[in-house]
């Protein structure tokens, strides 16, 4: 009965899932092809390799939180997830948020656990592909790419929550009066950086961590900037691995600041534009995070489809029952939406915002550049010049259009809430369709479920996001309410 | 049937300081060990008589009304859900049985000293189930099981297993069997999404001999003990919810209270404050429903449907608990995402809610025909 799952469901082209694609394949066809052969690179190792280790995955690190599954990352590496949106001139993919949301979707229909090691280590580089730096490109996702070819995953993660501020430092009204413990206090060649991240995916396992903190903990929005530190550097640890309800397979850490002595080169972009950062990569990830949470959702209807096949009660199969008919047709109808709102979060985001600079002549030219040509010294030293970074971020200033900002905010925010929302109410009526034997583990909805309600909770609670569409909706009136 | 409220707030004292006792200190592991049964809490609450709540004195029981036993397994909840349900389906499966005047099996188990597990067959209508076990007569007084009697919940290794067949005539049957004989198969303990105290596994039976005086009912009295028996795990599951909600909301209220974000507590926020107000609502309303179903008495129907409306307020408390807390709320630390897995878990006990609407469909269609 699986072949029904095989052929009807989960095999379905990209034009099939999203009407946009076909259409789209007639105006743009590299682009659409170039997606669905990520989408079909992304279904095959999902099928392959994760799907059939996902359970005994999750069953590990329920033992043992720290349980990282190296050879399922390692047999990913000829797919090129890890370096699919670096740019090509560092021999990456060069791919934008809307392929990264493909391919989550569909790992996320295997396993949300696995596909957000690939999510997360996306979030971790973002900060240094959307702020152009390309001192960190030639280097550090170099890193990444060289390493994949030779089969060894190079894996990056995001550092932005702190023990007493999630949302805060995630929303630039907030922030103002955060309670931050993260501090990067300038001293001679660097910064010293103190404090301590919580629930860092990828945190554990992670060789780079792009770790937001402000210069100065009472002027948070003015200093806040962007640091890379490598696992090993002095004065950094990775503290407790937190036992998650979900999404076991990627790991949260907790990452500590001793002292730790950052040297200036492993700024991120210039000091004090790291709200500025945060809320750039915040547009561009937080559809992808909607991918994410359709893929779960999918991952629940599909296994539903099959087990309805299957399963008969009072002589009928229960998919031939209406009453699940009716529910059947409903999730389909909100996955459906849901794909939508990332695809239009990921697009606007691709087409309208930073990405686009990407297209200006003095970029291209830069791109055109071997890696090894601009790691010269000299050329090192212009491209880390601040005048070239305020250059940089003048044509930032000028190109990108206010009131495209403000769509990006809200279609990114939406697109998570959307997607997450989904998540939960397809993965709960999953459960409540197939009754108790869906309570058990190895029928894998209730695994599920469990990783479905992270999709509210990270990258901005859905509540946060809500108040972002809102400010982003209505800019000009917008305050931050009661 | 009126409530004593003097005696219901002494009931809860009483099953707050043994959850406190026994259950607290073993709770958080035992969601995180390898499935099991908690023989050791069972084995206490059968000290202090829990096991014969719902009998009557007259039956070496307490007598204790349905609101009382609801308020004994709702306090138990607070403290863990499905620990509350080892103790509350034990009680609830020996009410049954005595009601049913199966003495016989009743006399067995209190003897015993072994909890009652039970495989419930999928319902069909109102009135009838649908088992893949078959009964075969042999002799006189000799019955043959063969075939998978399903999940059963609560399940020990000794324990009793109160299953379902259907013999050669296609008549139903309730009947009595224990794990632990060769022919009485019972699979490993699962690994289930909450509410681990009360292990779950396949029952199935290979040409199992089963003395007639093991069969509890038979014909229409077999169905009308499945309704009796689904009625009396409604009110314990029910309960456990509204415990479940009370313990959630709580948390939720204390974080609020004392995490600080975007410059005032998080009870400040106008947003969140609205969560925690649907949040008591609910919680308002489960309660009165749990009371109202307890008032009632015995009715298959009030107990499906204060079973459904009470879980999915459950459900959508617990899952809004985890959401205020943020990224604490995923973590075991805190306890919450535990309390959404088992309030998800009630909500497909003894039967899922969606089936539970079309059964109270199916009632109220004979009301109206």
């Amino acid at each position: 009965m699986t072949d029904f799952l095989d052929v009807e469901i989960a095999q379905r082209s990209l034009g099939e899932m999203a009407p946009r694609m076909k259409i789209l394949a007639g105006l743009m066809p590299d682009y659409v092809r170039e997606l669905e052969a990520w989408q079909a690179k992304a279904r095959e190792y999902g099928r392959r390799f994760v799907r059939p280790q996902a359970l005994e995955i999750d069953a590990k690190c329920r033992r043992d939180p720290r349980y990282f599954d190296w050879d399922l990352i390692r047999r990913a590496m000829p797919y090129g997830f890890l370096s699919m949106a670096i740019p090509k001139s560092a021999g990456g993919g060069g791919n934008l948020t809307t392929t990264t949301a493909v391919v989550l979707e569909e790992l996320c229909a295997a396993c949300s656990g696995v596909a957000n090691v690939f999510g997360a280590h996306g979030l971790g580089i973002s900060g240094i592909l959307l702020g152009f730096d390309l001192y960190h490109v030639d280097r550090s996702l170099a890193d990444v790419v060289e390493s994949e070819k030779r089969g060894e995953p190079v894996i990056f993660a995001a550092a932005i929550t702190e023990p007493l501020a999630g949302s805060d430092v995630e929303d630039a009204g907030y922030l103002r009066t955060a309670k931050l413990m993260t501090e990067a206090r300038p001293v001679a060649g660097g910064y010293r950086l103190n404090g301590r991240k919580v629930f860092i995916s990828n945190g554990s396992i992670a060789k780079y961590s792009s770790v937001i903190a402000p210069l100065d903990r009472t002027r948070p929005n003015e200093t806040m900037s962007a640091f890379l530190v490598r696992a090993g550097d002095p004065g950094f640890s990775v503290g407790r691995v937190e036992e998650k309800m979900g999404m076991k397979a990627c790991p949260a850490a907790e990452l500590i600041f001793e002292d730790c002595f950052v040297p200036r080169e492993n700024l991120i972009g210039l000091e004090g534009d790291g709200v500025r950062g945060v809320e750039t990569v915040l547009g561009a990830s937080r559809g992808p995070v909607g991918a994410i949470a359709t893929g779960v959702a999918r991952g629940a209807f599909e296994r539903l489809v099959d087990f309805t096949v299957r399963k008969k009660t009072g002589g009928r199969r229960l998919f031939d029952q209406q009453w699940v008919q009716i529910r059947l047709a409903d999730m389909a109808r909100r996955i459906f939406l849901a794909r939508q709102a990332y695809l239009d979060g990921c697009m606007t985001f691709d087409f309208t915002g930073a990405p686009k600079l990407m297209k200006l002549f003095a970029s291209r030219m830069l791109d055109a550049v071997p890696s090894h040509v601009r790691r010269h010294p000299l050329i090192t030293r212009v491209l880390r010049s601040a005048t070239m970074q305020r250059t940089t971020r003048r044509m930032m200033d000028e190109r990108l259009d206010e009131n495209d900002l403000h769509h990006i905010q809200q279609y990114s925010s939406g697109a998570k809430i959307t997607g997450s929302d989904t998540a939960m109410s397809v993965a709960y009526e999953a459960l409540q369709i197939v009754g108790l034997e869906a309570s058990l583990h190895r029928h894998e909805l209730e695994k599920i479920f469990r990783d479905a309600k992270l999709t509210q909770i990270y990258e901005g609670t859905n509540q946060l996001n809500r108040h972002n569409v809102f400010i982003n909706l209505f800019p000009r009136e917008a305050g931050h309410g009661d | 049937m009126a409530i004593d409220a003097q005696r219901l707030a002494e009931v809860e004292q009483t099953a707050t300081r043994f959850a406190a006792r026994h259950i607290e200190p073993l709770a958080a592991e035992w969601d995180h060990g390898d499935p099991s049964f908690p023989l050791f809490v069972f084995a206490r609450g059968r000290e202090a008589g829990f096991d014969r709540l719902m009998l009557p004195e007259s039956a070496g029981g307490y007598g204790f009304s349905p609101a009382e036993v609801a308020a004994l397994v709702a306090a138990l909840a607070r403290t863990c859900a499905g620990h509350a349900m080892v103790i509350g389906v034990h009680a609830a499966l020996v009410a049954t049985l005595h009601d049913a005047g199966a003495q016989a099996a009743l006399a067995q188990v209190l003897a015993s000293e072994q909890p009652i597990a039970v495989a419930l067959p999928e319902p069909l209508s109102a009135g009838e189930f649908e088992t893949a076990v078959s009964a075969m007569l042999v002799g006189k007084d000799q019955y043959h099981l063969n075939g998978p009697a399903g999940l059963a919940i609560n399940i020990a290794p000794a324990g009793f297993i109160i299953a379902f067949a259907k013999d050669a005539a296609g008549s139903p049957l309730a009947l009595l069997a224990q794990a632990g004989q060769n022919d009485v198969a019972v699979g490993a303990a699962e690994l289930t999404l909450g509410l681990r105290a009360m292990p779950l596994a396949e029952v199935s039976f290979a040409d199992h001999a089963l003395p007639s005086a093991q069969v509890i009912a038979a014909g229409e009295p077999a169905n009308a003990f499945y309704r009796a028996l689904l009625a009396n795990l409604c009110q314990v599951v029910a309960a456990a919810a509204v415990g479940v909600m009370q313990a959630a909301r709580t948390q939720a209220l204390k974080y609020m209270a004392e995490r600080y974000q975007g410059g005032k507590m998080i009870i400040d926020h106008e947003h969140l404050r609205e969560m925690i107000g649907v949040m008591t609502a609910n919680q308002i309303a489960a309660e009165g429903a749990l009371s109202c179903v307890a008032e009632r008495g015995p009715n298959f129907g009030a107990a499906l449907g204060a079973k459904f409306a009470i879980t999915e307020a459950a459900v959508l408390l617990t899952t809004d608990a985890v959401q205020l807390l943020g990224g604490y709320g995923y973590m075991r630390d805190y306890g919450l995402e535990k309390r959404m897995r088992d309030a998800a878990m009630l909500a497909l006990l003894p039967v899922a809610n969606p089936r539970a609407a079309l059964l109270l469909a199916a009632l109220e269609k004979k009301t109206v025909s």
